[in-house]
């Protein structure tokens, strides 16, 4: 009986369950922090150059060798350009970017958190971000609603980080940010009906991943789930939101921006 | 024998699991980023760090007057239909640590 509980650990271990990412706040820096001000930096410069009011934003926060096939960015976030009151009271522009990240201690929860680039870009393992700047007129619908509140309506705190974008059980921070664009596009808060347009006309990213090492990921890891998922597996990713508005003609760019400062498409990006 | 087979596998299984499961690491508090951050600006002689407590989307924000001079007089932007470049402050950004975390520092 010991030797079989013994070979059944060693199994599991040769299983070697897949990384996840997930929405984490806060994470240790691999970087200097200047070098990632400074980069930080370099991203809201070049969306501002671009006149961007908001943009759809994405951190690598995961070696990518660890990551599934076909998921180069590990946290979206929608950032907005914002009149910024520091705590001494003074008044900067710059952008601010809107969130859903897991509770530190219970990491099947998430709440909505508004940081800063440097904040965002703290603990990635990569300098280089996804930049995808919907058309001008999708920019102002979005603002009007993240500035209305609609952001908290439509947030769902049960967190998976292989969340099902077509259904209400789950969601992760790339499903809220297409939520929010659906939202926006269809001017419409009906969580039932977002549902309903997103499995229409987006196409997720299928999870690279046996089905046995996603249901003994969901046994271990309590921010892992597959109860909301058929046969297949997927989830929406930064760069299906990416294929999603350019299919659409809804974005103005989709972009990557590396440490040196320049850019190259975002669904012509070979994963490293 | 056979306790040490099913030990060593069993410590194994929780290392490789702990590996995986858990990529937070060592958490750097809010206030301890501000700290570091703004040092690496004093010595580099580079812009100041901030701390932002409040965000309103600019297209939100009634009356030039409530804009910082850095900005000018003018809601660049949607106004001429054609996106035109918006300017950022130099300033580094961070959020305000929680209330419990600076209490830490003291």
């Amino acid at each position: 009986m010991k030797r079989l509980l013994a070979v059944f650990c060693t199994l599991i271990v040769a299983a070697r369950l897949p990384a996840w990412a997930g929405s984490e706040q806060n994470r240790q820096a691999q970087f200097e922090p200047q070098q990632i001000a400074t980069f930080a930096k370099q991203v809201e410069q070049y969306a501002a150059g671009q006149g961007a009011h908001a943009f759809i934003i994405a951190r690598v926060g995961r070696p990518a060798e660890d990551l599934p096939e076909g998921i180069r960015f590990t946290h979206t976030a929608i950032a907005v350009y914002s009149m910024i009151e520091t705590a001494s009271g003074e008044k900067l522009p710059g952008y601010a970017i809107h969130n859903l990240y897991q509770y530190a201690d219970s990491p099947e929860r998430s709440k909505l958190v508004i940081d800063y680039p440097v904040d965002f870009f703290w603990g990635v393992q990569s300098l280089e971000a996804g930049i995808i700047i919907p058309k001008p007129a999708l920019q102002k619908r979005l603002v009007n609603l993240i500035a209305s509140g609609a952001n908290q309506q439509l947030h769902n705190p049960s967190y998976s980080v292989i969340a099902n974008p077509f259904d209400l059980t789950y969601q992760n921070c790339t499903e809220h940010t297409l939520d929010l664009l659906n939202a926006a596009i269809y001017q419409t808060e009906d969580r039932g009906q977002l549902k309903a347009n997103a499995k229409a006309h987006f196409q997720p990213q299928a999870v690279a991943a046996s089905r046995f090492k996603l249901m003994l990921g969901s046994w271990l890891m309590a921010d892992v789930e597959t109860s909301d998922h058929g046969d297949q597996v997927a989830t929406a990713t930064f760069s299906t939101i990416g294929q999603y508005l350019l299919d659409y003609g809804l974005a103005q760019q989709a972009v990557i921006m590396t440490e040196q400062g320049t850019t190259q498409p975002l669904l012509d990006a070979p994963l490293i | 024998m056979k306790s040490l087979n099913t030990l060593i596998a069993t410590t194994l299984m929780i290392a490789a699991f702990s590996a995986t499961a858990n990529d937070s690491g060592q958490n750097l508090s809010e206030g301890s980023k501000h700290s570091v951050l703004a040092a690496g600006h004093s010595a580099v002689g580079g812009s100041q760090v901030a701390s932002g407590a409040v965000a309103v989307p600019m297209l939100m924000v009634g009356g030039v007057g409530q804009l910082s001079k850095t900005v000018g007089n003018e809601m660049v932007g949607f106004a001429s239909g054609q996106p035109q470049p918006l300017p950022v402050s130099d300033k580094t950004i961070t959020a305000d640590a929680a209330p419990n975390m600076t209490m830490l520092e003291e």
